[in-house]
């Protein structure tokens, strides 16, 4: 290919750009549009863009959102079940915290003296004679 | 009525042409709903229409992308026929799967965006993360190659409307 028809599949392909843009609702400079749309082969580039526009859109049949309801519930149960879950998570887990955050039960042992109690009666007597020597020696008791 | 449901009613059909030239029409079916359920889920973002638009494209447009990759682990090929009881016969529908088949998936996406779903440059370009330009540019060579593979389709349908 010559430098000129380099230059000028450049020319064109820009062109084309410019006449796309238009199609898609883009900005465009008028000036390069009115340029671009003088090349027979813009034109023709721009009437193959129209009709590849409609057979995308006839491509297949518009589908019928019938089951719009059924999203809808397939959202509300899944919102449900969602719910249960993170109810008996957090139950769970705020379970579970209150065991650990809890002391240890501590024991402890009352003894209530009341005002009547009496010191038990003594078994053995020993009565303390002065110069008596206390200890013991073997054989004796 | 909850955002869900008015971005639903507002996009459900474009976003279903767009992801049915993909995944075949039962299958779009089932994404289209997943993509709301996915919106109801997630919350929508603040921002305006044609971004809310922008953004349920991308969402597509993953899904869409998953369910073929998924497929072809498990070695399915996407069957994107349409019974034929429905259509009975339509040489450009076909003519015109097959060329899309052609594509490379981001020029097919950024094709399928604009003609199907009809969303703007700028939200394509967030859709598919690419620059303006670049999606200017891929619209074009996408066009320039359908265009190349139904040139007797397109002239046929042209000479059947305009006659």
């Amino acid at each position: 290919m010559t430098s000129d028809g380099r230059e000028s599949a450049e020319v064109n392909e820009q062109s084309c750009q410019v006449v796309a843009s238009l199609a898609d609702g883009e900005r465009v400079d008028p000036e390069a549009l009115k340029r671009a749309l003088e090349d027979p082969a813009v034109r023709e580039y721009l009437v193959d863009l129209v009709a590849l526009r409609y057979s995308v859109a006839t491509m297949s049949e518009p589908v019928q959102w019938r089951e719009r309801r059924s999203f809808l519930s397939r959202v509300g149960w899944m919102a449900a079940a969602a719910a249960v879950v993170l109810s008996l998570t957090a139950g769970y887990v705020v379970g579970q915290r209150t065991v650990e955050a809890a002391p240890a039960p501590s024991v402890e042992t009352f003894v209530t003296i009341g005002p009547t109690a009496a010191a038990p009666k003594p078994t053995r007597v020993v009565t303390l004679r002065p110069g008596v020597n206390w200890t013991e020696k073997e054989g004796e008791q | 009525m909850a955002d869900g449901d008015v971005l639903f009613i507002a996009h459900r059909d474009g976003i279903f042409r767009y992801l049915c030239r993909i995944v075949g029409q039962e299958d779009a079916r089932e994404l289209t709903q997943e993509v709301f359920l996915r919106v109801t889920r997630a919350g929508t973002p603040q921002t305006d229409e044609d971004g809310r638009r922008a953004w349920l494209f991308r969402i597509a447009r993953n899904l869409a992308l998953n369910h073929v990759r998924d497929d072809r682990r498990r070695g399915e090929t996407v069957e994107m026929a349409v019974d034929p009881a429905v259509q009975p016969t339509q040489p450009l529908a076909t003519a015109l799967r097959e060329a899309l088949d052609q594509l490379s998936p981001v020029d097919r996406d950024v094709f399928l965006m604009r003609e199907a779903g009809g969303l703007s440059y700028e939200e394509i370009s967030f859709a598919c993360q690419l620059t303006p330009d670049a999606v200017r540019s891929r619209l074009h060579r996408a066009r320039l190659q359908l265009r190349s593979v139904l040139k007797g389709s397109l002239n046929g349908r042209q000479d059947q409307s305009w006659r």
